[in-house]
């Protein structure tokens, strides 16, 4: 098969957008398939620019659509959605806070105070554990 | 000796944290860098100094920064594995060729309305065109019925 530039460019940011999404859903079927439908969002739209913060922002919005998890052992997992956003893109992509807050669509006191929030009860949870 | 600064705008937000976790530690020291930080930024070079000695300080911070690697261990950061990685690839191929197919498709589209819309002025025109030559028609009637009237 013949591959494009395009398309080369859309397996790239497939694949660094894959552990936030993985992060948010906590199975890899579903954290493929929200890749896959944010990527065509963004291709299919003409008025959206293909960017890694864009992806972001589609994996964000659409994850509040899946359904959610039933069991999980992890103590990430318990966290709300946005927490999760919030400690991953913070913590493992290093991103500064009005980043975050264009993606997640929240201003960025709500950012700072979220991102307390969800330390805080990350650490209370893993507190018998730690 | 040349003094560094914990504060500038690059790491002011590691200058925050740390301020506010030796704030938890009881010592009057930086209690009162604390205190003055809005008025004097350089006070942050005290701060560092201090750091190093402080045994309080230092523990205030070991246990926050404790605290955040084992946050970070908990959070995942699970990579693609080859065998989807592949599908993606074939994923994102598809992907592209579906928006140059919507792109043709559009654009021929506003190709299409645009024909339409320039059949739709050129219908008008004839319109206009018709009408007036009807106009014409009748008063050239009228004149040739008034002319025939008089010869009568």
């Amino acid at each position: 098969m013949q591959f494009n530039n395009r398309a080369g460019q859309l397996l790239d940011l497939a694949q660094k957008v894959y552990p936030f999404a993985y992060s948010l859903l906590n199975d890899e079927v579903s954290a493929y398939q929200l890749v896959v439908d944010s990527l065509s969002r963004i291709e299919l739209d003409n008025n959206e620019e293909m960017s890694f913060h864009n992806l972001c922002r589609f994996c964000f919005e659409l994850s509040k659509k899946a359904p959610p998890l039933t069991s999980t052992k992890s103590f990430f997992n318990q966290l709300s959605l946005e927490e999760k956003a919030i400690l991953f893109l913070k913590e493992k992509e290093g991103m500064s806070f009005s980043e975050i807050s264009k993606i997640l669509a929240i201003n960025s006191v709500n950012v700072h105070s979220g991102l307390s929030n969800a330390r805080n009860s990350l650490f209370e949870l893993m507190g018998t554990h730690y | 000796m040349e003094t560094t600064y914990l504060y500038s705008d690059s790491n002011k937000e590691m200058y925050e944290h740390i301020l506010d976790q030796v704030s938890k530690s009881g010592c009057r020291h930086t209690n009162l860098v604390i205190a003055n930080k809005d008025s004097n930024k350089n006070e942050s070079g005290f701060l560092k100094s201090h750091l190093i000695e402080c045994p309080e300080c230092q523990n205030a911070l070991r246990n926050w920064e404790e605290r955040i690697a084992a946050i970070r261990t908990e959070i995942p950061y699970k990579k693609i594995d080859q065998n989807e990685l592949k599908i993606l690839s074939a994923e994102c191929y598809q992907i592209v060729e579906q928006s140059k197919e919507l792109a043709k498709i559009n654009r021929e589209v506003q190709k299409s309305l645009d024909s339409f819309s320039s059949a739709f002025v050129l219908k008008d025109l004839f319109k206009s065109f018709y009408s007036l030559t009807m106009l014409k028609g009748l008063g050239l009637a009228f004149i040739v019925g008034y002319l025939i009237y008089l010869l009568i």
